[in-house]
């Protein structure tokens, strides 16, 4: 009879071992479900928050009540500290639901989420929306029997875990959402990825792993990118994201509509969460997200400067029209040659130097996303010399002034516009032209 | 859907079947007629196959060569239909040869008896349909702890050791994919961690279809037995897929071999003897039939150049090895062995690791790519970090020209000693069968010796840890633990998004 008593221990066994698994995850809780207490040199630095965002801010912004929140991509995750000094106190506190990868149509699913998560409190007075122009581009169509191909988007978040969102996109309540939920829990309890990451969070919180984290006002810690320094240099991180802007964008050539002429596709989702803010009666502040003088090259090497224009151009007509509407809208662009974006990069051997406005050439450090708080929700404009509100008398002005910061930037440090140039020169030259 | 798709083929089989057996009947006159209906239904299986899985492949390819804009069409490919129809064909094969008998409910179990439906083994209806006359109708305790080892052993090696794998893998070749340069080393970890992806993935899927037959009281016969403990190609074969190689034995290398050996003979050219061996003996016997079996080894996992090229190149392995075979140095065995056991190992494991890029590349031109940069043609390079670490070591690889990229150094770290590891369980541990070899694990097990007289663990091992690495399963609660534990995480390892890699040929 060894047989029996060898299964009965295999399913006692199997029993124990599943649920010892599973309280080990749901003590060190690395995504966030649980809202277990954050313990140092445990579980308070989350650093599943690189694989996970998503799952976890659905969760965490469900427990937060902010007066302000920032939406956008990694570039608001890490620039807009809600922490920072420089908020007034008016605006506070402050919550950012950026997510990595996402853009502006993630970015108002999440807000509806969280809205209709929190519906017995008063909603949030102030959205501050970072805008990438890389994801308002598109793949054209060359031939009619292209056009039914799907549009191409860099929105990765769009589709992520859609079933776990309080609302649909219309608004109504998502009749899908306690098996999303489910679904997260299994996943957060009954799975290998969440003993690795449990382990993970174990191991960060001890000083063993890098320190990605998400802290309580939803902020993507910059912990990081010094250590990012210190291992290769300031300099390697702006050329990885230079030879990933090229690898990315170059080829095929996109442009703002899949044909010549056609309406800016992804314009769209900025006008359904402007109508939706006025609903709710949040004031808005678009905001261009900076880039440093590497980047913004690299876009006119790679044909893109007329349609860099151009989309800022659309996006206050859009406000423009927004604002005729009746909703409290300002666009704000920070995507020029100022002294910040031209801050100098330490030579590549030198892994002691760190730069103060970026880390990469698109992601701004904290420092930068004070002064663009400071010069947007200041009284007076000339607190900040960095940016600026375009309006239809200020816009082409605006747009004249960058192209001759552009020239500066060329004569003043033509070994830094050498280098990106070099850069895309060494590329693979796209097919298509 | 599946069942809509393949009902017909199995149907059309079916008949043909009762229609050999009537036929053979009727003396010679019948069996010639069975032999040409048996031929038919050969026919009709490989066109039904051809049309879902070749037919998109056809019209590319034609598109491409000729210019034309053939549409594509939308076919939707069933599931295991290579697996399926490779068993009917055997099964006509076995009703013409008048080995078995059968009545239609049998038929239909043998098909659709789903623990091994999807990928093989590709069984013979002697093998199965027997035993399912002599099921017990009443739980068989032993039957369901041999299917729960199995079982919870294939889960975690498919869900744990395989899909472990493929965040090293896809990076790699969808960077070959998109013309990107990569290196001599990002290329070796890439290849490495494929290999042993569908390595632990297939063998994986063996031993859980084989746990599930078991947890019913049906013993499926064994597929997958350690290949890289093997020291010869050959050997190779005999290990991998052993279903597989022996439905391409008996149904295509030995007819071919047979049927060139009748040819030769009638015009007095000199047959593949012992005694007497000439070239044209071995190109015409040897090397064609085996050059024609891998390819349509090849073709049958795939449809595409890329494994179109894998299996010839395991064709041109299998040639070089039978060359060595016929005029190898005449050593005594055990000089031999102790020298070319430990060569023939390398050069084995080497020769499949590279053939495995054609494998998984999108394309030929994507594989060559991979293959160049594992041939060190597109530099070294080390994650950065690492050389900063090495201080003195770093500085002088980099003399030696090695470069620093930004690739993650603990991913580096980590990712090489996993694929470590998983190296030494492939070709120093027991496999499942070994393990519970005291249960009568599979049909045809033991195998049959083709085996090598010397394993890779005599090689690097003491007796003493070869005694500990012999371990096998016992009905303690020790063991009833250690398999929980891996059912768990094979369990847990379900909860994300995996796949079979070996379902789609």
């Amino acid at each position: 009879m060894l047989e029996p008593r060898f299964l009965a221990i295999f399913v006692t066994c199997v029993l124990l071992v599943a649920s010892i698994f599973a309280g080990f995850n749901i003590a060190i809780d690395p995504y966030l479900l649980f809202d277990v207490a954050r313990r140092p040199g445990l579980n308070a630095v989350k650093p599943a928050v690189a694989s996970h965002e998503a799952m976890m801010k659905a969760y965490q912004s469900q427990r937060v009540r902010p007066r302000t929140v920032i939406l956008g991509s990694s570039r608001a995750d890490v620039g807009f500290d809600p922490a920072s000094e420089v908020w007034p106190q008016e605006f506070r506190p402050v919550y950012n639901l950026s997510l990595v990868g996402s853009g502006t149509e993630t970015g108002l699913r999440f807000l509806q989420h969280m809205l209709a998560s929190n519906r017995n409190v008063d909603p949030p007075r102030t959205l501050i929306v970072g805008l990438d122009f890389e994801f308002f581009l598109v793949r054209p169509v060359a031939a009619a029997k292209d056009r039914q191909v799907p549009v191409e988007t860099f929105d990765t978040s769009a589709k992520n875990g859609e079933e776990r969102l309080a609302v649909l996109a219309n608004g109504e309540t998502n009749p899908d959402r306690s098996l999303g939920v489910w679904k997260d829990y299994l996943a957060g309890t009954l799975s290998l990825d969440a003993i690795s990451d449990s382990l993970l969070t174990i191991f960060a919180n001890q000083g063993w792993a890098i320190p990605s984290d998400i802290e309580i006002n939803g902020h993507s810690s910059e912990g990081r990118y010094p250590h990012w320094v210190e291992g290769v240099g300031a300099a390697a991180l702006f050329e990885q994201r230079d030879v990933i802007t090229i690898r990315q964008y170059n080829c095929p050539h996109r442009g703002l509509s899949q044909t010549p002429g056609a309406s800016i596709i992804e314009l769209e989702p900025v006008r359904r969460l402007l109508d939706f803010a006025k609903s709710r009666g949040m004031t808005v502040f678009l905001v261009i997200e900076p880039s440093h003088a590497m980047h913004l090259d690299l876009l006119g090497y790679m044909g893109y400067w007329q349609d860099y224009e151009n989309w800022k151009r659309a996006l206050m007509a859009t406000v423009e029209s927004a604002s005729a509407g009746g909703v409290d809208v300002s666009l704000w662009d920070f995507g020029g040659y100022e002294k910040y974006a031209r801050e100098r990069v330490p030579a590549v051997s030198d892994r002691s130097k760190r730069t103060l406005w970026f880390w990469d050439s698109v992601h701004s450090t904290t420092s930068l996303g004070d002064l663009m708080v400071k010069r947007m929700l200041s009284r007076s404009d000339g607190d900040v010399d960095y940016g600026a509100r375009l309006t239809p008398e200020s816009i082409e002005r605006r747009l004249a002034q960058i192209r001759l910061d552009r020239q500066d930037y060329r004569t003043l440090q033509p070994d830094d516009a050498l280098f990106v140039r070099n850069l895309f020169n060494a590329a693979t030259k796209c097919r298509d032209g | 859907m599946n069942l809509v798709v393949m009902l017909p083929s199995i149907g059309i089989n079916y008949l043909a079947a009762v229609t050999i057996k009537r036929l053979l009947k009727r003396g010679d006159p019948g069996r010639r007629t069975a032999s040409s209906l048996l031929l038919i239904g050969v026919a009709f299986n490989l066109l039904f196959l051809g049309y879902f899985k070749y037919k998109n492949f056809f019209l590319e390819t034609t598109n491409e060569l000729l210019g034309t804009d053939l549409p594509l069409a939308a076919v939707i490919l069933p599931l295991g239909i290579s697996f399926i129809t490779f068993k009917q064909i055997a099964f006509l094969s076995d009703v013409r040869k008048g080995k078995i008998d059968f009545n239609v409910l049998d038929y239909l179990t043998f098909v659709f008896f789903f623990p091994q439906l999807i990928a093989g083994p590709i069984v013979h209806y002697g093998e199965v349909i027997p035993q399912f006359e002599q099921i017990k109708y009443r739980l068989d305790t032993r039957d369901i702890v041999v299917g729960i080892c199995l079982l919870s052993i294939g889960l975690f090696k498919k869900t744990v050791l395989a899909d472990g794998m493929a965040a090293n893998v896809s990076p790699i070749f969808s960077a070959t994919d998109q013309e990107e340069t990569i290196s001599f080393l990002a290329a070796w970890m890439g290849a490495l961690a494929y290999t042993f992806q569908i390595y632990f993935d297939f063998s994986g899927y063996s031993d859980m279809a084989l746990g599930l037959a078991r947890l019913f009281g049906i013993r499926l016969p064994l597929n997958f037995d350690s290949p890289f403990k093997s020291s010869s190609i050959i050997e190779f074969w005999s290990r991998w897929h052993v279903t597989l190689t022996r439905f391409l034995t008996t149904y295509i290398y030995m007819p071919v071999m047979r049927h060139v050996s009748r040819w030769r003979r009638r015009f007095g050219l000199p047959i593949l003897t012992n005694k007497s061996l000439t070239v044209g003996a071995f190109i015409s016997l040897a090397m064609a039939p085996a050059v024609l079996t891998m390819f349509l080894s090849g073709v049958w996992h795939g449809a595409g150049f890329t494994f179109v090229l894998w299996g010839l190149l395991h064709g041109l392995y299998i040639c070089i090895n039978q060359a060595w075979r016929f005029w190898r140095p005449k050593w005594n065995r055990v000089s031999y062995e102790s020298v070319m056991g430990p060569v023939g190992f390398l050069l084995t494991f080497g020769a499949v690791v590279i053939a495995i890029v054609f494998f998984r590349a999108r394309s030929v031109a994507a594989a060559g790519r991979v293959l160049h940069a594992m041939f060190g043609l597109d530099g070294i390079s080390l994650p950065i970090t690492i050389m900063n670490r090495l201080g003195f070591i770093g500085h002088f690889l980099g003399s030696l020209g090695v470069t620093g990229n930004l690739s993650s150094g603990a991913s580096f770290v980590i990712s090489s000693l996993s694929l470590i590891a998983l190296f030494v369980i492939a070709t120093l541990g027991p496999n499942s069968l070994e393990i519970l070899r005291d249960f009568d694990p599979a049909f045809h097990y033991p195998p049959t010796s083709t085996k090598s007289a010397i394993a890779p663990s005599d090689i690097i091992m003491k007796r003493g840890w070869r005694r500990a690495l012999s371990f096998k399963l016992q009905l303690s609660p020790v063991w009833a633990f250690a398999v929980a534990v891996l059912f768990v995480l094979g369990s847990f390892g379900l909860n994300q998004v995996s796949q079979f890699l070996y379902w789609k040929f």
